[in-house]
């Protein structure tokens, strides 16, 4: 219950009042260079001299005059210790402007459609029906070449090159295409796509209400929470992005089973899901397991080791589970996923994991930022640390821009194929449950 | 302390501080003592039921919600917490089952954890201690902020121990220290009562803050009442509850 786990960092650019407090400032670094010494784990800061790293920093501290730019620094500094769930997250993405509450016009909207970086380009991979991406005609397969006029090839490759040995490159690679494509609805952005056809095109998408209802939990920013289920071949696919809302969410779940109770198998779709509150990992988890007495890993802090336990349901659901993963599968979604196959329970489909999974909290800074950070270490039930690691899938499966432009999803495609692959017969027509 | 104990796993404060040297009563005259302070042995014998509601913070990560917790004279309970964006955790016994309802589904507890819940489910344990618990013993005394209190720490059963931290002068509860185990695991607990309140000739900590795991929690009553009218179902547990249980 009171553990949560989130994305990897949230940035946004500052806000166009901001005044200088620079008292604040000093209270603000001082906050985070010593939460990060006492609340940090020990093995998650072993790899830096920490203290030298606040010198450095402190040093730099006068040349501070604007929130942006302390959150800059704050944000370099953390950036040393190379771990996830270390964010400072400006005053106004934490709560002040919110999706759903005081002007719409202010809210976060986005463009409607979905990318990864697959070979050094940004290709989109999924389209909201409806969305702005899908009234300019968007489709999967389509290469995002340019934003406002900015050619995305040398930021990519600089993420790249920085990234080049961390799991979280995915991530990173797929954050700054995203962080380009969002703004306050009704804003336009002119991007600039290659077909289907190899064709340049350049399409005004005027940034709308994302998909899915707004969810808040504590400090976290608001975020868009949707849940999806539908049935192929006689296989539940139910898919989510977040683990939020849990008063919405975990009831939808249950129907899903539930409603799948002869589903030959079922898939559990987290690709792109950033996790959230770790409760829900485990609540989803007694849908698939039987027996009693499994954890889906271990988190320990300074004073206690908690098993992340998984409790069965009165009625489980029995039949074959396959999990699909990329890059963008993220903490409580990657603790669930490696732990369902650490268990025996799930054949995992897809490509590594964020390996973004250290239990975080959200604390309120002196400027009125908001600092993420891990309070615990995370073991899976394998007894590796998932963090910096990720989950390797059982079958690895990375799209190509051809499949895509097919209308194809080879890791559904390859997880469908092996919950047949027992001889269940491909039974049921398909139908389209989905929440926003 | 019944607030604190039916949501330990949620519940806690600094550690004390202790202090070695001192003269101290015997547990059972400190218990005594807590218990007339507390609104007397019989006042407390004759309450049937205990129906609270108030608020829960978490202040470090902004998140609020509200408490309900229903106690009976005959070992039944219910506690129901509601924090916003994390949704609902449930928590009940009848004299032979305790039970959890939350995020991670609908469980029986058993073992320690199952005892333990049972002990917690009285209005108050220490009026019949002697049946509760195996052994009890004031371990000195420790420093909580700036009281003084006995470390009264009761065995039960099976050897798991609980501490209650009872001020010197006022005999009134200033904390708890406890280690959960449950299938999460040994989950060390503290508690501070920050405020007391008298409710119906009963003195009762209206104000806890509670660390577990690491994470602060304060719990606030906003109402209390005795002997309150229980409606129907209370103490029903959920039917997936019922259906575990049925089944063993």
């Amino acid at each position: 219950v009171f553990t949560i786990g989130t994305g990897a960092a949230i940035t946004e650019g500052a806000g166009a009042n901001e005044t200088e407090v620079p008292s604040r400032f000093v209270e603000a670094f001082h906050q985070v260079w010593s939460t990060v010494n006492e609340r940090l784990p020990q093995e998650e800061r072993e790899h830096v001299s920490w203290e030298d790293i606040g010198n450095r920093y402190r040093e730099r501290l006068g040349g501070v005059r604007t929130r942006q730019q302390l959150r800059e620094l704050l944000s370099e500094m953390l950036d040393e210790l190379d771990r996830s769930h270390l964010a400072i997250v400006p005053a106004q993405a934490a709560g002040e402007v919110t999706a759903g509450t005081g002007d719409p016009d202010r809210a976060a909207g986005t463009a409607g459609l979905e990318a990864r970086v697959l070979q050094q380009q940004a290709i989109v991979v999924a389209v909201t029906p409806g969305g702005p991406a899908a009234r300019a005609g968007v489709s999967p397969g389509w290469i995002i070449s340019a934003i406002e006029g900015s050619p995305l090839a040398p930021i990519l490759g600089r993420i790249s090159q920085a990234y080049a040995s961390s799991t979280l490159l995915d991530l990173r690679l797929v954050e700054a295409v995203r962080s380009r494509l969002t703004g306050p609805r009704g804003r336009a952005i002119a991007v600039t796509f290659v077909d289907g056809r190899g064709e340049r095109r350049v399409e005004t998408l005027t940034l709308d209400a994302p998909r899915g209802e707004p969810a808040r939990f504590g400090r976290l920013p608001p975020t868009p929470v949707w849940v999806s289920f539908d049935r192929r071949d006689g296989v539940g696919h139910l898919a989510f992005n977040a683990f939020l809302d849990p008063g919405r969410l975990m009831p939808e779940f249950e129907r899903a089973v539930r409603s799948c109770r002869s589903c030959a198998g079922m898939v559990l779709d987290l690709r792109g899901n950033r996790g959230g509150i770790a409760a829900m990992a485990m609540g989803l988890a007694g849908w698939f397991v039987e027996e009693p007495g499994h954890a889906l890993g271990t988190m320990k802090t300074p004073d206690s080791t908690i098993r992340f336990a998984v409790f069965p349901r009165p009625e489980p659901f029995r039949g074959r589970l396959a999990v699909l993963v990329d890059g963008l599968t993220a903490s409580t979604a990657e603790i669930l996923a490696g732990g369902l196959q650490d268990l025996g329970r799930a054949r995992i489909f897809g490509s590594r994991t964020a390996g973004a999974a250290l239990p975080s909290v959200i604390h309120r800074l002196p400027t009125g930022d908001a600092f993420q950070f891990p309070i615990a270490s995370y073991r899976a039930a394998d007894g590796e640390i998932l963090e910096g690691r990720g989950v390797t899938p059982d079958e690895q499966i990375h799209p190509t821009r051809e499949q895509l432009l097919a209308g194809r999803d080879p890791a559904l495609q390859a997880a469908l194929e092996w919950v047949h692959s027992d001889g269940s017969p491909r039974v049921g027509r398909a139908e389209q449950e989905s929440a926003p | 302390m019944r607030l604190c104990a039916l949501v330990a796993a949620l519940c806690p404060t600094g550690p004390a501080l202790a202090e070695s040297g001192a003269t101290h009563p015997d547990a059972g005259s400190v218990i005594e003592r807590y218990l007339e302070a507390s609104g007397g042995r019989a006042h407390l014998s004759s309450i049937e039921s205990l129906h609270a509601t108030g608020t829960v913070t978490v202040p470090d990560q902004g998140l609020d919600g509200r408490i309900e917790v229903w106690l009976h004279a005959d070992g039944r309970s219910r506690a129901t917490l509601e924090i916003d964006g994390l949704g609902t955790v449930e928590e009940g016994t009848l004299p032979d089952l305790a039970w959890e309802n939350s995020l991670m589904g609908p469980r029986i507890k058993r073992g320690e954890e199952k005892a333990l819940a049972l002990r917690n489910a009285a209005i108050e344990p220490l009026l019949d201690w002697r049946d509760r618990y195996e052994s009890a013993e004031v371990e000195g005394m420790v420093s909580v902020g700036d009281r003084k209190a006995y470390r009264l720490v009761l065995t039960a059963p099976g050897g798991a121990e609980e501490t209650r931290l009872i001020d010197t002068e006022s005999f009134l509860p200033l904390g708890t220290e406890q280690t959960l185990d449950s299938p999460m695991g040994e989950i060390r607990t503290q508690s501070r009562v920050l405020e007391t309140r008298t409710v119906d000739g009963l003195v009762y900590p209206v104000k806890v803050e509670q660390t577990a795991a690491g994470m602060r929690m304060v719990l606030e009553l906003e109402r209390l009442e005795l002997d309150a009218e229980v409606p129907d179902g209370t103490f029903t547990p959920p039917d997936a509850v019922q259906r575990m249980a049925e089944s063993g």
